[in-house]
C-alpha cells in the first residue's frame, strides 16, 4: 500500500517532467559521437559530417547500411556494429532534434556564387536550404567539404549502392548538363551558408 | 502493487529522488566537484559534470596555464605539423562557470576530503576525479635530469620541440633510435607512428639517414598496417630502409642508457645514435600512486562502471592512469570515459542509480602524410568488465585503396579538431 501511495507521487513527478528532459541513458549512447562529430552533432572537422539535424530515417539507414557493409565506410563500420537496432534509433532521434550548428569555413567567394545558381537549379527541389519539409533529405547548409567531396566521388564512382536512385539520376543529369568539376561549386556553396 | 514489479518501483524511486536530489544540489550548500589533471579526461569530465549538473561547483587543478595535445604531436616531430597548432589554453572554460586553479596537487585526505595544492592551499569536494596521466619508472641512466638531452617526448610539450629540433640539427647520414617500454603504455601505436613520420622527414631531408626503433615488446598495434605503410613508403624490409624494427628476440630491450656516450645498451650490445628518443616505462600520475589509488601493477583500478576507484572511496580515475578493462590508453578512450565518469559522479551526488555506460575509442595513426590506419572499438560491460561490444572492434583493412588510406588521414585530422573543440571551446 506504500508502494501505491508513493507511485502517484512519483508518476505525478514524472509528468511534471519537461518533455526535452536530459535522459542520461541517451546522452550516454550520443555523447560517444561527438569527439569525431562535433558537439551535438555538429561538426568542425573537415571530414567528419554534420549530423546535427540529420533526418531520422537516414541516420538509421546510414549506420544500417554501414554495418552490413553496403555503404563503404572506414571506422564506421565497426562503430555501428557495437549497437543494437533499438539503440541507433535512439540515437537517430536525439541528433535528427539537435539544431545544426554550422561552422566557418574556407570557401571561394566566386565558386559559392556559381554554386548557389547550380544549386538552385538541380538540387533544391529535394535539398531545400529555407523551410525544409522533404523528411528524406539531407541538409547540405554548412555541411563539411571535405565529406562532400568524398560522398560526391563515391556517388559518381559507383561506390555506393545504397545511394537513392533519385539522387544518382539528378547527379547524371547535373553533370550531363554542366561537368564534373562543377560540382565543386556546389560544395564551396554548402560551405558559404557556415557560421562566422 | 499487482502491476509494478519491485524493479519498476526502484527505477521510478530513482528518478524521484534525481528530481529531488536536483533541488537539493540547487540550495545553497553546491556539492564540490574537484578535478585533478586538465587534460583529454579531466576537461571533459568537467564539462559533461556541468552539462548535466550546472549547479556543482567544479574546480579542475592544473600544473600548466597551456596543454599541448599529444594527440598530433608526432607530426610536430616529423616536421609537418606547428607546435602552436597544439597548444591550447583553459580561458574557455570560464564561459561554463568551471573554475580552474593553476597549481600542482600534492597530496589527498580521503577522510577530510581535500586535495593540497603546492601554492599552500586546500580544496575540499563531494566527488574527486583524478585525472593526471602518466609518470615515469626511468630506466637504468636516464631520468628528469637528462630528458634535455635525451628526450621522451611522450608529455607533449616542450619536449616535442626539442626532439624535432635535434631531428633537424643532426646530419644527413646520422641515426636515430626510439626506445619503446614494456606495455601497457599511453597511445601504444604512438612510438610506430613517430617512427613513420620521423622516416618521412628522412626521405625528405636527410635520406641516408635511418630510425632504430628498440623494442621490449615482440608485438606491436596495428602492426600489418604499419609494416605495409613502411614497405610501401619507407623501403621496410630491403637494405635501405629507412626504419628498422628489433624486438626482443633480435636484442631489442633496453637495458640501459649511456647520455654521456649518447648510447643506449641492450641485452645483446651498445648502440649509438645522433639523437636518441627513449620512451620510458610508465605507470599512473604521481599523485595517483602517492594518494593510494594504484595497485601493484602501478595503474589504478576502478569500479567498470563508474570509474570510482575500488581503492578509496568518492575518488574517480579516468583517462590513462586507470584500468579500464580492454580499452588502450587514448585520447578518445579517455574523452570517452570522462563522459561516463560524469554520468556516473552526477548520478552518486543525486544518489540515484548509474545508467548504463557505452564507450568507444577511436584511434588513427599516421604512417606518412597520405597513409592513415585506424582501429576503433565500442565497448560496455559484460561480466563487471569493460569489454567489445558486441565485436565491435577492429583495424583499417590490410588491402586497401590509395584513397581509402588517403581518407583517414583526413579523418585524423577531422577527428583531432572536433575532440580539441569539444575539450578547450
Amino acid at each position: 500500500m506504500l508502494y501505491k501511495k508513493y507511485l502517484i507521487l512519483i508518476t505525478g513527478l514524472l509528468l511534471n517532467l519537461p518533455v526535452n528532459a536530459s535522459d542520461p541513458q541517451i546522452h550516454m549512447l550520443v555523447d560517444t559521437c561527438i569527439a569525431c562529430h562535433g558537439t551535438d552533432g555538429s561538426s568542425v572537422g573537415s571530414a567528419t559530417p554534420n549530423i546535427a539535424n540529420m533526418r531520422e530515417k537516414l541516420f538509421i539507414k546510414a549506420m544500417q547500411d554501414m554495418k552490413s557493409g553496403e555503404r563503404p565506410s572506414t571506422v564506421m563500420k565497426v562503430i555501428a556494429t557495437g549497437y543494437t537496432d533499438n539503440e541507433i534509433k535512439i540515437m537517430a532521434q536525439f541528433f535528427s532534434q539537435q539544431q545544426a550548428i554550422p561552422h566557418r569555413q574556407n570557401f571561394d567567394v566566386e565558386k559559392a556564387k556559381k554554386g548557389r545558381e547550380l544549386h538552385n537549379l538541380y538540387c533544391n527541389g529535394c535539398h531545400k536550404i529555407e523551410g525544409r519539409t522533404q523528411l528524406l533529405s539531407n541538409n547540405l547548409a554548412g555541411q563539411q567539404m571535405l565529406y562532400l567531396r568524398h560522398r560526391l566521388t563515391e556517388f559518381i564512382n559507383d561506390a555506393d549502392p545504397t545511394i537513392s536512385p533519385l539522387m544518382k539520376n539528378a547527379l547524371k543529369h547535373f553533370i550531363d548538363n554542366n561537368s564534373q568539376e562543377s560540382l565543386d561549386d556546389l560544395v564551396h556553396y554548402y560551405a558559404s551558408l557556415g557560421g562566422k | 502493487m499487482a502491476n509494478y514489479t519491485r524493479r519498476t518501483f526502484l527505477a521510478l524511486t530513482a528518478v524521484a529522488a534525481g528530481t529531488a536530489g536536483f533541488y537539493a544540489l540547487t540550495s545553497k550548500n553546491k556539492k564540490k566537484v574537484v578535478v585533478i589533471g586538465g587534460g583529454a579526461s579531466g576537461v571533459i569530465a568537467a564539462k559533461y559534470i556541468h552539462k548535466i549538473e550546472p549547479d556543482i561547483d567544479i574546480t579542475i587543478v592544473e600544473q600548466n596555464q597551456h596543454y599541448y595535445t599529444c594527440f598530433m604531436s608526432n607530426e610536430v616531430i616529423g616536421g609537418t605539423r606547428t607546435i602552436e597548432s597544439i597548444k591550447y589554453d583553459y580561458n574557455n572554460l570560464q564561459k561554463y562557470g568551471i573554475n580552474i586553479v593553476y597549481s600542482q596537487a600534492t597530496g589527498i585526505d580521503p577522510n577530510l576530503k581535500q586535495v593540497h595544492l603546492q601554492n599552500g592551499d586546500n580544496l575540499t569536494y563531494d566527488r574527486l576525479i583524478v585525472s593526471p596521466g602518466i609518470s615515469f619508472n626511468w630506466n637504468d641512466g636516464h631520468d628528469e635530469t637528462l630528458v634535455d638531452k635525451i628526450p621522451h617526448a611522450w608529455k607533449a610539450g616542450p619536449q616535442t620541440t626539442l626532439l624535432q629540433q635535434q631531428l633537424q640539427t643532426m646530419k644527413n647520414g646520422d641515426n636515430v633510435i626510439i626506445t619503446v617500454p614494456s606495455k601497457p603504455f599511453r597511445c601504444p601505436p604512438g612510438p610506430y607512428e613517430r617512427a613513420s613520420l620521423i622516416a618521412q622527414y628522412f626521405k625528405r631531408n636527410k635520406p641516408k639517414s635511418k630510425v632504430l626503433i628498440f623494442d621490449s615488446n615482440q608485438s606491436f598495434a596495428k602492426q600489418n598496417l604499419f609494416t605495409q605503410g613502411w614497405e610501401q613508403l619507407y623501403g621496410y624490409g630491403t637494405d635501405s630502409s629507412l626504419i628498422e624494427w628489433i624486438p626482443p628476440d633480435r636484442g631489442g630491450k633496453l637495458v640501459a642508457v649511456d647520455a654521456a656516450a649518447m648510447a643506449i645498451h641492450t641485452s645483446e650490445a651498445t648502440h649509438k645514435a645522433a639523437v636518441i628518443n627513449v620512451i620510458p616505462p610508465q605507470k599512473a600520475g604521481k599523485i595517483a600512486i602517492d594518494s593510494g589509488l594504484t595497485d601493484a601493477s602501478g595503474w589504478c583500478p576502478i569500479n567498470q562502471r563508474t570509474f570510482e576507484s575500488i581503492l578509496q572511496k568518492d575518488i574517480y580515475v579516468i583517462g590513462d592512469a586507470c584500468i579500464a578493462g580492454v580499452m588502450p590508453k587514448s585520447a578518445y578512450s579517455a574523452n570517452s570515459q570522462a563522459k561516463v565518469c560524469a554520468q556516473a559522479v552526477t548520478a552518486s551526488l543525486r544518489e540515484v542509480e548509474m545508467v548504463n555506460p557505452t564507450l568507444i575509442n577511436t584511434c588513427y595513426s599516421l604512417v606518412g602524410d597520405e597513409f592513415g590506419i585506424s582501429v576503433a572499438g565500442v565497448y560496455r560491460i559484460k561480466n563487471g568488465e569493460i569489454q567489445v561490444s558486441q565485436d565491435a572492434s577492429g583495424s583499417s583493412p590490410t588491402q586497401a585503396s590509395a584513397d581509402y588510406r588517403k581518407s583517414e588521414v583526413a579523418y585524423a585530422h577531422s577527428l583531432y579538431d572536433n575532440i580539441t573543440h569539444e575539450m578547450f571551446d
